[in-house]
């Protein structure tokens, strides 16, 4: 079981009290009679799947209720970080060079 | 803008609660009006004003004699009071919403010696007095149903489930509370 921490109750919850939610930052086309179907379909369907560092979407469902977003390595469940939705995607690689030095 | 009253039933939760009296005693709390507050903190501040009560800080609750508050979300109250006292008056022009939802949960209160052994054999949060202090307050999870839990003492909790999810809750209660029992005659 993951310890997740949610960043609006602030506190380390069991992973239970939560549901994965998708790839984060996909941004909803600001105008979307100005995009072609292909890019309607991509903003609607198109997601990466990498093995490594992976920034997604929780939801504290049995808890606080809140959407947050999570960097999670795909591989091994490790969690980077927890932040707040509407925050920008952080710089994942810079964060691991910085827990390296 | 004054609410529509609406009589909660009387139905309760139609089960025995036994009190497994070394271990942990459930009972379920007298009827009382609840409303579901969402808003911003502004808006959130008034809503529990008109009910007499300070809007309570993350994972906590705030009590005003009979009545109380719970933080259930940044934006999300789950207020109680007891029945019979006068019609809540909100106010108007709020960029709150206070929904009436008295029917929509059971209280239970659970108290004992080992009322947080119960909890804890299916609550996945931690129920030290640490981590969980008295006067703390969280929607989870016991077993499979989703429960706001409050911390009013070292052993004693009280619970807000939704009703049909109640009997549920009670015989999953009453299972553990049954295990520990026989683990302590052992």
């Amino acid at each position: 079981m993951l310890n997740i921490r949610c960043p609006y109750c602030e506190e380390d919850r069991p992973e239970i009290e939560f549901r994965n939610a998708g790839e984060a930052h996909i941004a909803r086309p600001d105008e979307p009679d100005r995009v072609d179907d292909r890019q309607w379909a991509d903003f609607l369907y198109t997601r990466d799947n990498p093995k490594g560092w992976h920034a997604e979407r929780w939801r504290h469902v049995h808890g606080c209720g809140r959407f947050f977003n999570a960097v999670r390595h795909s591989v091994d469940d490790r969690i980077l970080l927890t932040y707040k939705a509407g925050e920008p995607k952080p710089d994942i690689e810079r964060m691991l060079r910085e827990r390296e030095a | 803008m004054v609410e529509r009253r609406v009589e909660p039933s009387t139905a309760t939760v139609g089960l025995m609660l036994p009190a497994f009296a070394d271990v942990a005693a459930l009972t379920q709390t007298e009827r009382a009006e609840r409303w579901t507050l969402r808003g911003p903190d502004a808006a959130l501040d008034g809503l529990c004003a008109a009910l007499g009560l300070a809007r309570p800080q993350r994972l906590r609750a705030t009590v005003a004699g009979s009545r109380a508050a719970f933080w259930l979300g940044p934006d999300e109250i789950l207020a109680l009071a007891e029945l019979g006292a006068a019609p809540v008056d909100f106010g108007a022009g709020s960029d709150g919403a206070a929904v009436e939802v008295g029917d929509k949960f059971v209280g239970l209160d659970l108290a004992g010696r080992r009322a947080d052994a119960v909890l804890a054999s299916h609550c996945p949060q931690n129920l030290s007095l640490a981590a969980f202090p008295v006067g703390k307050v969280s929607r989870t999870l016991y077993a499979k149903v989703e429960i706001v839990l409050w911390r009013r003492g070292a052993s004693s909790f009280r619970i807000e489930v939704v009703r049909s999810f109640a009997p549920y809750l009670v015989a999953a209660l009453t299972a553990a509370a049954e295990d520990l029992a026989a683990l302590d005659r052992r």
